[in-house]
């Protein structure tokens, strides 16, 4: 456990001292504010104009015109930002995490860490929750988009509280499972690039997979496929809903890549 | 302190460390002396468990470094060819952060970092980041990292590499001052380094010990000087070798 904490501490440490986290915050915090004013835009457009389309719906009604849903700032502006965010975080991940062992197989600074009295579960889950940490820490300035959505809408239509919680609680999720693929690929290999290409490959895939679903002709193979495919169990955060069986995955997702990747650090330590 | 009996290390079909015995005694400063990709490195890191052998033992202050190796790695200080420091941490960031990793008890990680600042002669640059400091101060850097557990055992792969004359004399004196109280094993191609600051000597050549004992011994037996018998011991291969 002390182990687990001087790693953890280390890690962060020099991922705030390093410029990469930064920049990444900031190319992120850049892309998803532009995905977030963009759907606060749409919202102010929708609700502008919809008196008048409730009006026309209304004039054509006999032709079977349908009202049009109100403005919802929870379907228009959270969901479909937070959405966009969970698939960001493909190209986030893969940098923020490809130092994490390639480093230390680089500068040799493994060989301080496998002859210290630290076994390689604790530096991993050190090197872990220090990813997952610095991710919540960059997630956290994103509430700026909660407090904005707060003050431009109208008291009755504000964003939903249970739905900000669980969509806070879904991108934890996504990320925490993207950072477990991260490290794996670092683990594999001591040049950082390649690392970052191999989780990034691994993140399309695993996004891929519910696309390919659709092709599949057999219903429990596609099913199946469906309910690999690391993204769709986003969906029901995004609705406001904790399921069990997304919960379920996002951990055993996790666990397996952190199982994975410890048996890459002993199996590497047997053949050097 | 140390027991080695029969270690192999084998990377495929090669074989580094070939069936390598030999005891270090407490407080002995051991020279561990043999041409480049002798199996000097490989030796050493079975020592500190950073690998496993193929086969045979290896004892380091009573542990054994497969079935203890918890308690082995407690019990070494271990600086490698390249020091293994961090770059973007400043000298006293990183002593420290050793002390913690190797269990340091709180209430004494501050005197420990100290200590062992002083010792290798670092704390004058205490503030300054690894990836300024020259050759000689990360070398040094790298040796506090293994004396701030102030371990009975060290082991040492070629500390004077890359130091200017001053400092090799520094860091000779530094390990010679450690004899008594702690282990040492001490790898290097220099000759002169051992004759130096070791008592015991140990010539591996093509991952097989050649010669082992004393250096008092070693040298009077034989009445040559110990590059005579280095000199000796590896020839004696390549003439072999021609000879086939």
């Amino acid at each position: 456990m002390k182990g687990m904490w001087t790693i953890f501490t280390k890690e962060l440490r020099s991922y705030l001292h390093s410029p990469v986290a930064y920049v990444l915050a900031f190319v992120f915090l850049i892309m998803c504010g532009y995905f977030f004013q963009d759907s606060m835009n749409y919202l102010n457009r929708y609700s502008v104009e919809y008196p008048m389309r409730v009006q026309q719906a209304m004039q054509m009604r006999q032709f079977g015109a349908q009202v049009p849903p109100p403005p919802n700032v929870d379907l228009i502006v959270i969901r479909r930002t937070y959405g966009v965010m969970s698939f960001l975080l493909i190209f986030i991940m893969p940098i923020l995490t490809m130092r994490a062992y390639s480093e230390e197989y680089r500068s040799g600074t493994i060989e301080l860490l496998w002859t210290s009295p630290v076994s390689t579960e604790e530096t991993l889950a050190g090197k872990f929750l220090s990813a997952v940490t610095l991710y919540a820490g960059i997630l956290a300035l994103t509430l700026i988009f909660i407090v904005l959505a707060y003050i431009f809408t109208e008291p009755g239509a504000r964003p939903d509280a249970g739905l900000v919680v669980t969509s806070y609680l879904g991108m934890l999720c996504i990320g925490s499972a993207f950072i477990s693929v991260g490290i794996f690929a670092s683990a594999l290999t001591e040049n950082q690039i390649i690392a970052a290409v191999i989780s990034f490959s691994v993140l399309l895939f695993f996004l891929v997979i519910g696309t390919a679903a659709d092709y599949v002709g057999n219903f429990a193979a596609s099913e199946f496929l469906r309910y690999l495919a690391i993204s769709g169990h986003m969906e029901s955060f995004l609705k406001g809903v904790i399921a069990l069986r997304d919960v379920v995955y996002y951990l055993t997702f996790i666990g397996f890549m952190l199982f994975l990747t410890n048996r890459v650090l002993e199996s590497r330590r047997w053949r050097l | 302190m140390i027991e080695v009996k029969g270690l192999t290390k084998r990377y495929g079909s090669f074989t580094a460390v070939d069936d390598i015995t030999f005891t270090v005694e407490k407080g002995q400063i051991l020279g561990f002396l043999g041409p480049n990709g002798a199996g000097k490195t490989t030796t050493m890191r079975i020592l500190t468990c950073y690998l496993p052998p193929t086969s045979g033992t290896a004892t380091v202050a009573g542990y054994d470094v497969q079935e203890h190796s918890m308690d082995v790695r407690r019990h070494i200080g271990y600086v490698p060819e390249n020091p293994p420091v961090y770059n973007d941490m400043t000298v006293r960031e990183y002593v420290s952060f050793c002390a913690r990793l190797k269990g340091v008890p709180k209430n004494r990680q501050n005197a420990a970092v100290e200590t062992a600042m002083e010792r290798c002669g670092v704390e004058d640059r205490r503030n300054q980041l690894i990836g300024t400091l020259s050759k000689g101060y990360r070398q040094r850097t790298g040796l506090a990292q293994a004396l701030v557990h102030d371990p009975p055992v060290l082991i040492l792969d070629e500390p004077t590499i890359g130091l200017d004359p001053a400092q090799i004399i520094e860091i000779r004196q530094l390990i010679r001052n450690l004899a008594g109280n702690h282990t040492v094993i001490l790898s290097t191609h220099i000759l002169p380094e051992v004759s130096v600051t070791c008592q015991a000597v140990a010539i591996i050549h093509e991952g097989k010990i050649r010669a082992v004992d004393t250096l008092a011994n070693l040298t009077h037996e034989n009445k040559e000087s110990l590059e005579e018998i280095f000199l000796r011991v590896i020839s004696r291969d390549v003439e072999e070798v021609a000879a086939r």
